[in-house]
């Protein structure tokens, strides 16, 4: 999903709920259905338009209310949105029964070592064979505060502040371009977490299928992308690339997309403020260690980018909120370098069919 | 079969030749030197090491304080016989225009713009057999361009000095060559668009083409046989390590091409005149084709890494680099 959709707004939260409100309708819906070839049923749009409309009820409260309670009303707000993009982009209502994964936070110091463990076919496996397709959790294999909040690529830099020795899940990649050749490059200070770069790269899943071999320079990793190959990797809240280091669960590797990755953590957060008050109420009203200002920030982020991933999941585009002055075409600048760049191939000269 | 692909045989039998090993690892020495840098320049294989030995002394003495280690006497004959082996290969190649037009022979040798003196004669190394040498004459015998050669040939021509041909085929290559891969000379166009194909001026233009393209498919020929002495592969660009690629041109002289790679095991660099394989679904074209590289733009900094842009002429299943003019001249 790399067709990016630029969208102007000066007020992104807002904005993004406007476009997802559309399938608070069922004409709307009913219209989706059909041009994906899905039969329509006014049920099932009455189902899908009642949860956007109560997930947005719930992001909205959870934006409103103290962080006493807040993660657990974003958490509602994520599981019923789910539940409604799943049924559009599938034509049916899943069958759900139960979270499919539980808490564990008996005994944690932090909120890095609360765990949340997949179990069975449950609400967070169903999503994830739609969201973030491929990935089969292994159950009762423990995926911890710390691994979910370190592959948030917007949390980079507040998840190494907070956690000295923690190894980030999630790569920068910033992209060169240039006349001869666009590339990717890695800052060897992104990877300082790693004993040596190579402990990364060889975590980050299908990487030879969609670059060349990586260059190692003093101070970068460059990285070119294989001529038609799928591309890998995710982007932030603030279109920056990221590669995913992935997780190793019994031997396997798994690479989570954003969405189920953030649905794990507001579900650990929710619970751990529903169901563990004596752990929570201290942690919220007097921290010492700046852990809260992660928390605080993931739950922000969840706030704003969550809803807008799974707009770009329905709409299959990368819908990006920029504010910038529309109706003007800049031709000033010399175009002449990206006329020879454009036309991937360019063919010029007297062809053999005009001779003849 | 065609003559690209017992050229590729030819290439296999070199890779078993009992000399092989040692004038490889001899090659590979000289390339690693100050001579090979030197080498690079002439582009003309293994006598390029024989050319910057005897210039030694003018050479040292013109790029001070470069030092040239000269070659030992066995290494200079083994060059020599390998370098002579070559030659005979191009003379068998063309034995049929010999007796028909003998003042042309000089103009298609690829090797006739270097000035070297005679080369030592010592111990034979084969690495080429009369066997081999012979399979190959006999496929090339079959290039158009001599056919066209042949059937092009007037009173005109025929009064047409040895030094009159050299100079005119020269200055066609020099013409194609500063043209660049994705233009035809506007003179070729001029001809092509104004002249019937009957006229006195286009049949000179095509019988002095036709050995052009006689001795640019010989080139082609030496250097597959060159990089055969030096590796088992030919250099590859496909998937694993194109960056991305950038013109292409099919024009009346030929297609043209350029693209950005990555240097790296499979191909670490590329020098003019090197011999390519492309293999790559994006460029519309049958994969595997042959490339010549006329052009090698390299490029390193900490910022961006390493990226070698290549401008390459494709070259046809004749070894030919000109296959299009030839069709149409």
């Amino acid at each position: 999903m790399s067709d990016v959709v630029y969208i102007n707004s000066e007020n992104a939260v807002k904005d993004q709920w406007n476009l997802l409100a559309q399938y608070a309708y069922p004409t709307n819906i009913v219209r989706y259905l059909q041009q994906h070839g899905f039969a329509d049923s006014k049920k099932l749009a009455e189902y899908v338009a009642g949860c956007f409309r109560q997930s947005e009820a719930y992001f909205v409260a959870a934006e409103n209310s103290p962080i006493d309670i807040s993660p657990l009303l974003q958490y509602y707000g994520a599981v019923t949105l789910l539940a409604g993009a799943s049924a559009m982009i599938r034509g049916t209502q899943l069958t759900i029964k139960g979270h499919g994964m539980t808490l564990n936070a008996s005994n944690i110091k932090r909120i890095a070592d609360a765990q949340v463990i997949p179990r069975g076919k449950g609400a967070l496996q169903q999503f994830t064979d739609i969201f973030s397709p491929g990935c089969s959790f292994a159950n009762g294999e423990p995926w911890t505060m710390e691994e979910i909040l370190g592959s948030v690529p917007d949390l980079k830099q507040d998840f190494e502040t907070c956690y000295q020795e923690a190894i980030p899940y999630a790569i920068p990649i910033e992209i060169v371009k240039r006349d001869r050749g666009s590339l990717e490059r890695i800052s060897k200070k992104d990877l300082a977490r790693f004993k040596v770069p190579e402990d990364a790269l060889a975590n980050i899943e299908n990487l030879l299928q969609s670059y060349l071999v990586p260059e190692h320079t003093n101070q970068y990793i460059i990285l070119h992308r294989k001529i038609k190959s799928p591309e890998i990797g995710t982007y932030s809240l603030f279109n920056q690339k990221h590669l995913q280091i992935a997780h190793s669960k019994k031997a396997k590797k798994l690479t989570l997309s954003q969405i189920i990755n953030m649905f794990m953590g507001m579900f650990s957060l929710g619970f751990l403020s529903r169901y563990h008050p004596e752990f929570w109420n201290p942690f919220v009203r007097s921290d010492e260690t700046g852990e809260l200002l992660l928390v605080e920030k993931f739950i922000a982020v969840c706030q704003r980018y969550f809803p807008n991933l799974v707009l770009n999941e329905i709409q299959q585009s990368r819908i990006q909120f920029v504010n910038k002055t529309k109706g003007i075409l800049d031709l000033s600048i010399s175009s002449s370098s990206e006329d020879s760049k454009q036309g991937f191939l360019k063919v010029r000269g007297i062809s053999k069919g005009k001779i003849l | 079969m065609s003559i690209r692909s017992d050229a590729y045989d030819i290439c296999k039998l070199i890779w078993d030749s009992p000399s092989r090993e040692y004038l490889k690892s001899l090659l590979l020495k000289l390339q690693a030197s100050e001579a090979g840098y030197l080498a690079r320049g002439q582009r003309a294989q293994i006598l390029s090491f024989l050319i910057i030995d005897q210039r030694k002394p003018e050479l040292e003495k013109k790029l001070h304080p470069l030092h040239i280690v000269p070659l030992k006497d066995e290494e200079r004959i083994l060059l020599s016989n390998a370098h002579r082996q070559i030659v005979q290969l191009n003379k068998e190649c063309i034995a049929s225009l010999s007796p028909k037009l003998p003042q042309c022979i000089k103009s298609i040798d690829p090797y006739v713009k270097f000035g070297y003196e005679q080369l030592p004669v010592g111990v034979e190394y084969d690495i080429l057999t009369e066997k081999t040498i012979e399979k190959m004459a006999a496929s090339f015998s079959k290039h158009p361009a001599i056919e066209v050669v042949l059937h092009s040939m007037l009173p005109d021509t025929t009064k047409m000095t040895e030094g009159k041909y050299a100079e005119s085929v020269l200055t066609i290559s020099e013409t194609l060559f500063k043209a660049g891969v994705f233009d035809a000379p506007s003179d070729f166009q001029r001809i092509l668009f104004s002249q019937a194909k009957d006229s006195i001026q286009r049949i000179i233009a095509r019988h002095i083409t036709a050995l052009t393209c006689i001795q640019a498919s010989l080139s082609v020929l030496d250097q597959l046989v060159y990089q055969a002495i030096l590796s088992n592969k030919l250099p590859l660009l496909d998937k694993n390590n194109i960056i991305e690629i950038g013109q292409m041109s099919k024009n009346l002289v030929g297609n043209g091409l350029s693209l950005l790679y990555q240097p790296g095991e499979q191909l670490v660099m590329s020098n003019i005149c090197d011999i390519v394989l492309v293999k790559s679904e994006a460029l519309g074209l049958p994969l595997g084709q042959l490339w010549k590289v006329e052009a090698v733009h390299h490029e390193y900094s900490q910022e961006f890494g390493s990226s070698e842009e290549l401008t390459l002429r494709e070259v046809d299943e004749n070894l030919n680099p000109f296959g299009h003019l030839l069709e149409h001249i």
